[in-house]
């Protein structure tokens, strides 16, 4: 309707003789003038409709996004679930990261599960028994709470030192290194159970020590975090640098030794003790990076093949 | 499938272990020969991934193996020269803890794991701790944790160290056949190894890749070079100032030499047929007299 009128506006234009002169040529300047004042009516709702329709055939879209009659349709059923093409596409990026993420949590858990379930029999309970002594001697022996911790607090992991280099140990380590858990993988993961496994029992003795003694909770944690981060880091340097079995056994009985020689001076103890609870907190956090510092040099030897390159 | 050695080099402490080497690997097994010190255990390291060279790269159908990662060693099997096992396990568990770290399913794992045991004739000897097996099974063993998840890439270093000769024509022929789609790089100081299964040979010494043809090229080069002479037992020292001698046996009160020469030694000497060991002496003279390198002729 609208285009039939615009067709007899410019029929009626033609019809004044303002458009084409005698030699059917247009009329530039009259028609400028003419436009200057021309206005166009706006089409109506449902041509406007029609001509979008018409158009979005023609408009290029990836084969997963819905198309625009579909995404109208699910809006008239349910304005909930409709999603626009753009946020298809972002929606799906989060649900791939989301996924990915996923895989790497099952993946981390899978290499723990492999790391507990090949771990030497003998290191799980032999760390308890450990622990159970300590305590027991506590309880029946009078020996100082405090001291038993401080006797305790590393003592896990540097048993576990045998088996944290064991692959490099008995000559498994170039095998291993070709595996899709890698050896760098293993170690990091082996460390952190080992790890996680002496925190796990030290926070359990100091919890029965706070309930059988009343010790200072959180002064005896902060007390066996010290020695334990500090530790493990002087480990994880000796482990790259000493090919021993004897490493673990000789580090237990220096600490262990060390710690009882130390504590004899009856002044020694108290004065720890009187050490405030920030500095401790600021040594247990320089410990934590020095082993973390000692980790990253360990994945870095291994993943570079460094630790083999001095066998030439 | 195609695994591209672009211009690897290897150096520790200054000194060269490995230098510009290049090479292109499709199916089949593709041996590299050479003297103790040549660089192949650097080269098979650096192409397993557990070494990184000091330049160049390894590319598996044009992307690099570093960056593929755990794609690459999910199709990767890997044998070492010289390997230490768990003593403590059982072979079955072993092989077992290896399919964990491969990642095999842990529905599969125990199945794979017998027939991998079966394949290379421990099937007996699962339940048997790893310290209780000779040498050859344990070499065995080693084969077949490299075998265990089924690689597209198969490096194997001396596969053969140890092995009886029954087992060791068991293996070459596990391993023909395992190339048939498969790659197989493989180092050896078994030249009837080379000869049988390999489709190319690339001959290495002091890091560098000397020659690389087949063991059929190699052969055809020989021809001309390689020359018996029956001569006085007295005169064995004379023709080893002047010329490269293979072998030496005793005819009567005489010798027979096999002498190495562009030229016929003596106007006595009779051309022969040249053998792969020819070849290897050819090339590598000093050096292989001091690997005495093995010759297995009955296998």
């Amino acid at each position: 309707m609208q285009r039939a009128e615009t067709i007899r506006e410019w029929q009626r234009l033609a019809q004044e003789g303002l458009v084409q002169d005698g030699e059917n040529q247009v009329d530039v300047e009259a028609l400028a003038v003419l436009l200057d004042e021309y206005t166009v009516e706006f089409p109506p709702e449902e041509v406007l409709q029609r001509a979008v329709e018409t158009t979005l055939d023609y408009l290029p879209r990836p084969e997963s996004t819905p198309t625009m009659e579909q995404l109208v349709t699910e809006r008239v059923r349910s304005p909930q679930t409709v999603t626009p093409p753009t946020l298809v596409n972002v929606s799906a990026s989060l649900s791939s990261a989301s996924q990915t993420w996923w895989i790497g949590v099952r993946r981390q858990i899978q290499i723990f599960r492999v790391q507990t379930q090949y771990m030497a029999n003998w290191f799980w309970p032999l760390s308890i028994l450990l622990f159970a002594c300590g305590f027991w001697a506590t309880v029946h022996h009078g020996a100082n709470p405090y001291k038993t911790m401080l006797f305790l607090a590393p003592m896990p992991f540097a048993l576990g030192v045998m088996e944290l280099m064991r692959d490099v140990d008995v000559g498994m380590a170039e095998i291993e290194l070709t595996c899709r858990i890698s050896l760098p993988q293993m170690l990091m993961s082996r460390t952190v159970l080992l790890g996680l496994y002496n925190v796990i029992l030290n926070a359990a003795i100091s919890v029965a020590l706070y309930v059988a003694f009343g010790v200072d909770f959180w002064r005896v944690v902060l007390l066996w975090l010290v020695p334990f981060t500090y530790m493990a880091a002087v480990m994880l340097f000796l482990a790259t640098k000493v090919r021993s079995r004897l490493l673990a056994p000789f580090s237990m009985l220096m600490w262990g030794g060390g710690v009882l020689i130390a504590l004899a001076n009856p002044n020694l103890l108290p004065q720890l003790l009187a050490w405030s609870e920030t500095w401790l907190v600021g040594l247990a956090a320089m410990g934590l990076l020095l082993a973390s510092l000692q980790m990253m040099r360990l994945h870095r030897m291994l993943e570079r093949g460094t630790i083999f390159e001095t066998a030439h | 499938m195609k695994l591209h050695i672009d211009g690897v080099s290897k150096q520790y402490k200054g000194k060269v272990a490995l230098a510009n080497f290049e090479a292109e690997f499709t199916e089949g097994v593709h041996a590299l020969l050479g003297p103790n010190g040549a660089g192949k255990s650097t080269l098979m390291r650096i192409i397993a991934g557990v070494l990184r060279p000091t330049s160049g790269k390894v590319c598996l159908d044009g992307e690099s193996t570093v960056a593929m990662g755990e794609r690459y060693r999910d199709v990767l099997g890997y044998l070492p020269q010289s390997f230490g096992l768990y003593k403590n396990f059982t072979a079955e568990r072993f092989l077992l803890y290896i399919a964990a770290l491969k990642g095999l399913d842990k529905s599969v794992a125990p199945r794979k794991v017998a027939e991998t045991l079966s394949l290379v004739g421990l099937g007996d000897v699962g339940k048997l701790k790893v310290g209780k097996l000779s040498g050859g099974m344990k070499q065995r063993l080693g084969i077949a944790q490299a075998l265990l998840n089924n690689p597209k890439v198969l490096i194997v270093d001396e596969p053969t160290a140890g092995l009886d000769p029954k087992e060791r024509i068991r293996f070459r022929n596990l391993l023909s056949e395992f190339a048939r789609d498969r790659i197989v790089v493989l180092s050896t100081h078994i030249i009837s190894d080379v000869e049988v299964v390999a489709q190319d040979v690339y001959l290495m010494n002091r890091g560098q890749l000397l020659a690389k043809n087949t063991a059929e090229g190699f052969l055809a080069d020989m021809v001309g070079k390689v020359w018996t002479l029956t001569c006085a037992e007295r005169e064995i020292g004379r023709y080893e100032r002047k010329f490269q001698v293979g072998n030496v046996s005793r005819i009567g009160q005489d010798v027979k030499l096999r002498i190495l020469s562009d030229q016929a030694p003596s106007i006595q000497a009779v051309a022969a047929e040249p053998t792969l060991e020819d070849m290897y002496l050819y090339y590598f003279k000093e050096e292989a007299a001091a690997d005495e390198v093995h010759v297995v002729d009955a296998v």
